[in-house]
């Protein structure tokens, strides 16, 4: 079983010439094959805490492990490229790709190996369980609804084989039907061995995690 | 990577066509500016290898006079004529005892990058069976000149390479010019001949020094073509000929004096090499006042037209790359500002950034490569008419330079009399600036090697270019990237 434990991180920033303290010796523990939710009020630091958890930002104090091991020693970028994959609010997609090629580049990156019948395959099959066909999957992603780019978004992280997949907001530009039918497919990722962790406004989502935090205060407790 | 840097390049059409035709300029003018300097180079060559260049084993003057007239400091005025009288005695002695000899000759003419040889040396002899050609006085005024009465010979090796013979002061108008092996054989002016009714195969008998009679067959009968040449006494023979005139003293075992040589090299690239050599073999030259000298100036004069083209493109060649790699760096780096978000997703996702900094290079170098391709066939076009416009440009200022008063190298340039049989004709065509050859035409043509240095030269523009932007991309910080676009 893989783990993420996050112990008594404190972050900070600079607003102006103060220093604004989001998160305050918050601590909190991840696995795979469970499905978590993360709430808290706008602004309460829930995108930040997403952020350290997932390697892309560094934080001030405390410490991140992956599996005991510092994830500063095992390096951001290599704990990206191996253990994490995030789902963006805003999609995150290479402007002048397709949909597909979008989701080969991440395939590409965390060394998926398959041949390009394969690959394709596999893409296509991910793009369908999230409702876009080969047709608009074949189209440059800036041709794309918002919906659809969120959901190519999602492809891309369920491309690979990576164990944990953290997602901030990955529902909150889409319709009901396919909020249900992204939430199923976290669920039977989280069954598969992977651990997800959303970052989430959403009831739904939240009703169907298997752990819920909240963050208040710059403290994370478990509900 | 190459598939990420193959999309970009396809779907980002209107960036990679400003890159392609950036690009497109850069590798014109570097593979103009190879093909220019191959071509003025090879020109350079084969004049070089046409022209040669000479080196004369001659009295080092210069030597003389600062070894025996510097030591008069502090001397009163008598003492120092007294002294300068000394000095003097002293520089003629060593001056008469500093000659080249035969041996000399002989050792320095084996050195490998001697492609022919000439020496020559005066001997003594009196007429005994013809008379001196005499000028009336009347005549000798007229022209305003003196008369040299007495017999002169000059041994040389062989006539072919006698100076006035080669710079036309002389023609042989009957006869041939004898080599090194034809015994007895004299050269005699025409006044000489037509004054003792002497024809080709006539026999002349002179008397040496030790009053020892030697008969030699005319073989050659030259004419003056300078009108203020008076020496009609002048009579060449060659140097097997001459050793018979010389005394025992003055042959020395066979090893005689000579009064000048001249060795001529396959390549002036190769006049230093054979000095080095040359004093090797004989280590006491400069001690005995001897020295080498080297005369490539019909060389350089030639040159001197497509040596400032040579120059102009490899100036035009360094600036063009200095150029390309501040422009293409600004380019990158203004296309990062639009790709960063790009490089953003692509650290998100796990990518290394060397991989990134991979991606843009290998962008780059596909764009390159196809505008390098295409180049080859503008460049055929752009050279050719860049290096006609550099070498008239050239050749309009060598003779501006020729004419000026202060300009030009002088009439002691004058051509070689043998150039027409040495020039190839691939230099391209020769005209005349003062009696003095220049290339005016080179052709320009691209060749596999320029192409290969093309894309030599251009992958490392693009991969020094690619330092500042590589910096920007090893600094990037994805959620900073990323949190400025949300």
């Amino acid at each position: 079983m893989n783990k993420i434990e996050a112990k008594n991180i404190t972050h900070y920033y600079q607003d102006g010439i103060k220093l604004k303290k989001v998160l305050n010796n918050a601590s909190c523990t991840f696995e795979s094959g469970k499905f978590y939710a993360i709430l808290g009020e706008s602004g309460s630091g829930k995108t930040t805490l997403l952020s350290l958890l997932s390697g892309l930002d560094t934080f001030k104090e405390g410490e991140i492990l992956y599996n005991g091991k510092s994830i500063k020693e095992i390096g951001y970028n290599n704990y990206r490229n191996k253990y994490v994959n995030i789902i963006f609010q805003s999609y995150n997609l290479i402007p002048y790709m397709t949909a597909i090629e979008n989701v080969e580049v991440a395939m590409d990156i965390a060394g998926r190996k398959l041949n390009k019948k394969e690959k394709r395959k596999k893409i296509l099959e991910i793009l369908s369980n999230l409702g876009i066909d080969e047709d608009t999957a074949s189209r440059t992603v800036l041709k794309l609804s918002g919906g659809e780019q969120q959901r190519v978004a999602i492809a891309r992280c369920l491309s690979t084989d990576i164990p944990f997949v953290f997602a901030d907001e990955p529902t909150g530009n889409l319709d009901e039907e396919t909020e249900k039918k992204i939430i199923d497919i976290f669920r039977d990722l989280a069954k598969q061995g992977k651990g997800v962790i959303v970052v989430t406004h959403s009831k739904a989502v939240a009703n169907s995690a298997d752990i819920v935090y909240i963050i208040k205060g710059g403290g994370v407790t478990r509900i | 990577m190459f598939k990420r840097a193959k999309l970009s390049v396809t779907r980002r059409k209107s960036k990679t066509v400003i890159f392609f035709l950036f690009l497109f300029i850069v590798a014109n003018l570097v593979l103009s500016s190879i093909s220019i300097k191959n071509a003025t180079e090879e020109s350079m060559n084969i004049a070089r290898k046409s022209l040669g260049s000479e080196v004369i084993l001659s009295t080092d003057m210069e030597k003389l006079r600062e070894d025996f007239m510097n030591d008069n400091e502090a001397q009163t005025d008598n003492e120092e004529l007294q002294n300068r009288k000394e000095q003097m005695q002293d520089m003629h002695e060593a001056m008469n005892q500093s000659n080249a000899t035969i041996n000399d000759v002989n050792i320095l003419k084996e050195i490998n990058y001697v492609s022919d040889v000439k020496y020559y040396f005066t001997v003594k002899g009196e007429e005994e069976s013809f008379n001196l050609y005499e000028e009336s006085i009347n005549e000798s005024e007229n022209k305003g000149r003196m008369m040299n009465n007495s017999l002169q010979i000059e041994a040389i090796n062989t006539f072919k390479l006698e100076d006035k013979y080669v710079d036309g002061q002389i023609e042989l108008v009957e006869g041939e010019a004898f080599e090194e092996d034809d015994e007895d054989a004299v050269i005699i002016s025409y006044e000489l001949a037509s004054y003792n009714n002497l024809e080709i195969g006539s026999e002349i008998k002179i008397k040496d020094s030790d009053g020892e009679s030697h008969t030699l067959t005319v073989t050659g009968i030259y004419q003056n073509k300078e009108e203020f040449n008076n020496s009609y006494n002048l009579i060449y023979i060659n140097t097997e000929t001459g050793e018979k005139f010389l005394t025992d003293e003055e042959y020395n075992n066979g090893n005689y004096n000579i009064t000048k040589a001249v060795f001529y090299l396959n390549d002036p690239e190769n006049a230093d090499e054979f000095k080095k050599e040359a004093n090797k073999l004989i280590t006491d030259l400069s001690d005995r006042y001897l020295t080498l000298d080297i005369d490539n100036q019909t060389y350089e004069q030639m040159i001197s037209s497509i040596e400032g083209v040579a120059k102009f493109s490899r100036t035009i060649l360094v600036i063009v790359v200095i150029a390309a790699i501040v422009v293409i760096s600004l380019m990158v780096i203004n296309s990062l500002k639009d790709r960063n978000y790009e490089i953003g997703v692509l650290l998100s996702l796990g990518e290394k950034k060397k991989k990134i900094i991979g991606q843009f290079i290998v962008e780059l170098i596909i764009i390159a490569s196809i505008s390098f391709i295409l180049s080859i066939g503008t460049s055929l076009f752009t050279s050719q008419k860049f290096a006609d416009i550099l070498i008239d440009n050239q050749n309009q200022s060598t003779m501006i330079s020729n004419n000026s008063p202060m300009g030009g190298r002088g009439s002691s340039f004058a051509q070689n009399g043998n150039f027409e049989e040495r020039k190839d004709k691939s230099i391209g065509s020769i005209m005349g600036l003062n009696n003095i050859d220049t290339i005016d035409e080179i052709d320009v043509s691209v060749t596999l090697k320029d192409v290969g240095l093309l894309f030599m030269i251009g992958y490392v523009i693009i991969f020094i270019s690619m330092i500042i932007p590589s910096i920007k991309i090893l600094n990037s910080d994805p959620k900073d990237i990323l949190s400025r676009r949300e």
